[in-house]
């Protein structure tokens, strides 16, 4: 029994040591590293490191172009989430229903799943240009404008450009998930529902969405870090623009690093992204065991 | 009757949503399709969205640009390579976690690890790595980011695998045991083959999240090794900027995997929804 044992316990470092060497060399080394970094003031051009202690942080939370990217990010996330949901509600529900067509649907919508973030942006910008774009040009001719409009370079509007397209990103997935969730309500509660007189209004807000909304919580958790993380699709769609006005947190990690080529100061902000992330992760870890019944 | 308007109703908002949903990407579609002289005079008053003289020239004048080929071939190669190695690397690890790890303690801290590592955002990483392949001579090479998108998709595959390494029975092994088989036999001939579907739904996944990256290989690439979203992506800040030729190219660099999405859907659902709901 003794040689299974240890034979089994054999095997399974055997099995793990190409993926954990790979790992622990290309993402767990460099991420110690990157947090070396946020210790460090450091210029690239002349190969000079400088250690500073908590500069980088200190810095970080008293520059009011990292608070404000901080909360553009939240806000950016809690909108594209909420309108991801509701839409993807919506949607999930249509598809749940038989009819004539119905697969064809279902294999449309992973369109925009499959399509690149960076295609993404492109075709979102494209549909936004205010000259040849097709936003603009259908409100023109209903008279809605009577000029045309560049939402890209509004504020407000560019920011709910890139939700939009964020949404559009996330949707997919979101219909599929809670599609998947739908299935496991069993049909018996609707039925008993239905003998006890309960409207189609009443079914959705007292059956539906109540039993839907533990399950999404592993979905809502899993979309913010996507949103978190997002980068491309602001990239092609706007570049952190006008202004600074859609330089979410990712973003301005990017721009700091790569353009100002502060390094130290990039690490930092990647840094304080990351433990955003990480709480999230542990948030999607305690959802995913939990188990429901209905 | 009432049943048939509502019907028709129902139709209607199914027509409508899903034009909604496939809106921009049809509008690029379509006008990829436009001479350069329809595409500028496409504007206010004359406004349509299906081309009246459909030509390939923006499609031939994508082709014709320098570095094209180039990003093309690269993409084709580096998430090919990288999903195979991904997949062996991946199937190991989960199969250990799923079935040869016995105590719950261990396996709970392992999986989590793994999640977390996938969660990682790019950026995290991206400074040292920057700095590191610059001074390994690695900046800009095929193999590097072979390697790098081999362990970024690793711990996400990992945990697509061990889903579906769960819903093997444990007792097919158990008995194959008895019978005196040894672990790798009846890893390889038991539960292997059992966990084809879930090794396709994983590769398919690894190879259309390589192929759509963009934060990496802008960062770690410039010419050599460019992949085909980067040479998209720059498109954008070029000199001459050509609408159509960029549009054209968003079409073509997505075409493969659009077309993968809708020919493995089935395996890609599945997997997306057993990587996301079971633990």
């Amino acid at each position: 029994m003794k040689d299974i044992r240890k034979s089994r316990i054999k095997m399974i470092f055997a099995l793990n040591v190409p993926a954990v060497t790979v790992i622990l060399v290309l993402l767990l080394l460099p991420l110690a590293i990157g947090f070396g970094y946020t210790f460090f003031k450091i210029s690239f051009m002349k190969h000079s490191f400088k250690f500073i202690g908590l500069a980088n942080y200190i810095e970080a939370f008293s520059d009011s172009e990292v608070i404000s990217s901080i909360i553009r990010t939240l806000l950016y996330s809690i909108i594209s989430i909420s309108m991801a949901l509701v839409s993807a509600i919506g949607m999930a529900l249509m598809l749940n229903k038989d009819f004539v067509g119905n697969k064809i649907c279902r294999a449309l919508i992973m369109i925009p799943w499959a399509l690149p973030p960076i295609v993404n942006g492109i075709a979102w910008n494209w549909f936004f240009n205010p000259r040849y774009g097709f936003f603009t040009n259908v409100l023109l001719k209903l008279g809605i404008i009577d000029k045309p409009i560049n939402f890209l370079t509004g504020n407000i509007s560019a920011f709910i450009i890139v939700c939009i397209a964020t949404v559009y990103w996330l949707l997919p997935f979101s219909i599929i998930y809670l599609l998947a969730l739908l299935k496991t309500i069993p049909k018996s509660v609707y039925e008993a529902a239905e003998i006890d007189g309960a409207s189609k209004w009443q079914r959705f807000t007292k059956i539906t969405l109540p039993l839907l909304l533990p399950g999404s919580g592993v979905l809502i958790i899993w979309l913010a870090i996507r949103t978190l993380k997002s980068y491309d699709i602001i990239y092609a769609l706007t570049e952190g623009g006008p202004g600074r006005a859609t330089t979410v947190l990712n973003y301005l990690a990017y721009s700091v690093s790569f353009k100002t080529m502060d390094f130290g100061m990039g690490a930092t902000i990647s840094f304080i992204l990351s433990i955003m992330i990480f709480l999230f992760s542990i948030l999607y870890y305690r959802f995913s065991f939990r188990e429901y019944s209905y | 009757m009432k049943k048939n308007i509502k019907r028709f109703f129902f139709y209607l908002l199914v027509i409508f949503t899903m034009t909604l949903i496939l809106m921009p990407f049809l509008v690029m579609l379509s006008n990829s399709f436009m001479g350069t002289k329809e595409m500028f005079e496409n504007t206010s008053s004359n406004y349509h969205v299906i081309a009246r003289n459909p030509t390939l020239k923006n499609y031939m004048s994508v082709f014709k640009k320098p570095g094209f080929a180039n990003a093309l071939s690269n993409s084709i190669i580096i998430s090919g390579l990288s999903t195979i190695l991904t997949a062996i690397l991946a199937t190991l690890s989960a199969y250990t976690i799923s079935k040869l790890i016995r105590s719950k303690k261990v396996r709970n801290i392992y999986q989590f690890i793994i999640l977390f590592i996938s969660m990682l955002p790019t950026m995290a990483i991206l400074i040292p790595l920057f700095i590191y392949s610059a001074n390994l001579g690695l900046y800009d090479t095929k193999l590097l980011m072979i390697l790098l998108y081999t362990a970024f998709n690793t711990p996400f595959a990992i945990w697509i695998m061990k889903a579906f390494f769960d819903t093997i029975p444990l007792d097919l092994s158990e008995a194959a045991y008895i019978d005196g088989c040894t672990y790798s036999k009846v890893m390889l001939l038991i539960d292997l083959p059992l966990a084809l579907p879930g090794l396709a739904s994983m590769m398919i996944f690894t190879f259309i999240s390589t192929w759509n990256e963009f934060l990496l290989a802008m960062v770690l690439t410039s010419k050599n090794a460019q992949t085909w979203s980067v040479w998209v992506g720059l498109f954008k800040g070029m000199y001459d900027f050509d609408f159509g030729a960029m549009l054209a190219a968003g079409v073509i660099g997505t075409l493969p995997v659009l077309i993968m999405a809708q020919i493995f859907q089935k395996w890609i659902i599945e997997g997306l929804v057993s990587g996301a709901t079971k633990g």
